[in-house]
């Protein structure tokens, strides 16, 4: 098999194990279904073409997640890449097909209020309800891991006020 | 509603997910991932156009000032074109470079400021253009009609040319008011992103 073809094969057993986090990011940055179907099209593209130069000192997990949440927060404001999607190869962007599961009223809840987030807090509470560690935020994020606890609390708080407001109305 | 219920919420979202969710193989192979060109490679070729056209012009205006040694109603407006092209060039080099530093898998802080250090340039760079344009205008006809038609435009008088000086500065002054007030579309999702990024 040439070198080509194998890395094609590792990639897509990659984009397997990787393919609820790359739903997951894009879920929270979009929400049109078409548009959101080009933004996965779009953080695989650039997935595909990060993979040879993926660097081993860090997780492969920190890895997807700076370029899904990099490319998420790009993605909304480059008309170009909608316009490419819908041009290009729109017949064909069905490169992950999913239905999103049903959700319940506090989830959708939930979704409606991390949309009011400013983009790096939605990645950062997103991170956070995956459970991942304050030192494990702050890589992906490239920020302080002090820096990541004092905006979770700042996070929480916003959305615990937003629940509160809906609570009462 | 506690925190640790909203984990539980978001936890439940997930169950079964990895099976409902199908990585389309065959289809992926087929439109050929290294066939695919990426959006953010648009913005590259304007600039690296650009950079070309003004150092062939740059070389132009050298000549052009050579050949004018000692006539500094020539020279001077050649000059003061060079200059301008000189900073864009270096403007144009240095958006590029940013431009290619911005790696996708960069911690994502560090991307998302240098790409919006790339918007803030493009936004300085269409309001700059409102000013060069108008601004600069005069001289380019002055040096443009003596190299390319050998005319003198000074032996028409400098009334006309005071003129549109002051006509040039107000005329700019009234495009920037106008692009702040109502920015295109572009221009608008430049600042946009900025305003949302700016506060980290």
């Amino acid at each position: 098999m040439n070198k080509a073809k194998e890395q094609e094969k590792e990639f897509l057993a990659f984009l397997e194990n990787y393919k609820k986090l790359i739903t997951k990011v894009s879920g929270i940055y979009c929400h049109v279904p078409e548009e959101r179907k080009d933004l996965i099209q779009e953080i695989i593209i650039q997935l595909w073409k990060s993979f040879p130069k993926y660097d081993h000192k860090y997780p492969l997990s920190t890895w997807t997640y700076r370029i899904a949440i990099n490319v998420s927060i790009s993605f909304l404001r480059k008309n170009t890449t909608q316009k490419r999607a819908k041009e290009g190869y729109r017949a064909e962007t069905q490169w992950m097909e999913f239905d999103p599961p049903p959700r319940d009223e506090r989830l959708d809840m939930l979704y409606r209020f991390i949309d009011l987030l400013k983009p790096i807090d939605k990645a950062i509470i997103m991170l956070y309800l995956e459970e991942h560690s304050n030192k494990e935020i702050a890589e992906i994020m490239g920020l302080s891991v002090s820096n990541v606890s004092t905006r979770k609390l700042r996070i929480k708080d916003t959305l615990k006020h937003h629940f509160e407001i809906n609570k009462k109305g | 509603m506690e925190f640790k219920e909203l984990t539980e919420i978001w936890k439940q979202s997930e169950m079964h997910q990895d099976e409902a969710i199908k990585v389309n193989h065959q289809l992926i192979k087929e439109v050929g991932l290294n066939k695919i060109k990426t959006n953010l490679r648009a913005i590259q070729w304007s600039s690296i156009f650009e950079i070309v056209l003004e150092i062939l012009f740059s070389g132009f205006l050298i000549n052009f000032m050579e050949n004018q040694r000692g006539q500094p109603a020539f020279s001077i407006p050649a000059a003061l074109i060079l200059g301008l092209i000189a900073f864009n060039v270096l403007f144009e080099v240095y958006r590029l470079a940013l431009f290619y530093s911005i790696k996708t898998d960069c911690p994502v802080l560090k991307a998302q400021k240098k790409l919006s250090r790339l918007k803030k340039l493009e936004i300085f760079d269409t309001y700059s253009l409102l000013v060069i344009i108008p601004v600069f205008a005069l001289p380019f006809l002055i040096v443009l009609a003596k190299a390319l038609l050998n005319w003198d435009l000074y032996e028409l008088g400098t009334g006309w040319m005071i003129q549109t000086i002051i006509g040039s500065f107000v005329v700019a002054a009234i495009l920037v008011v106008i692009i702040r007030k109502h920015p295109n579309k572009k221009l608008r999702k430049a600042i946009q992103f900025i305003e949302e990024l700016d506060e980290e």
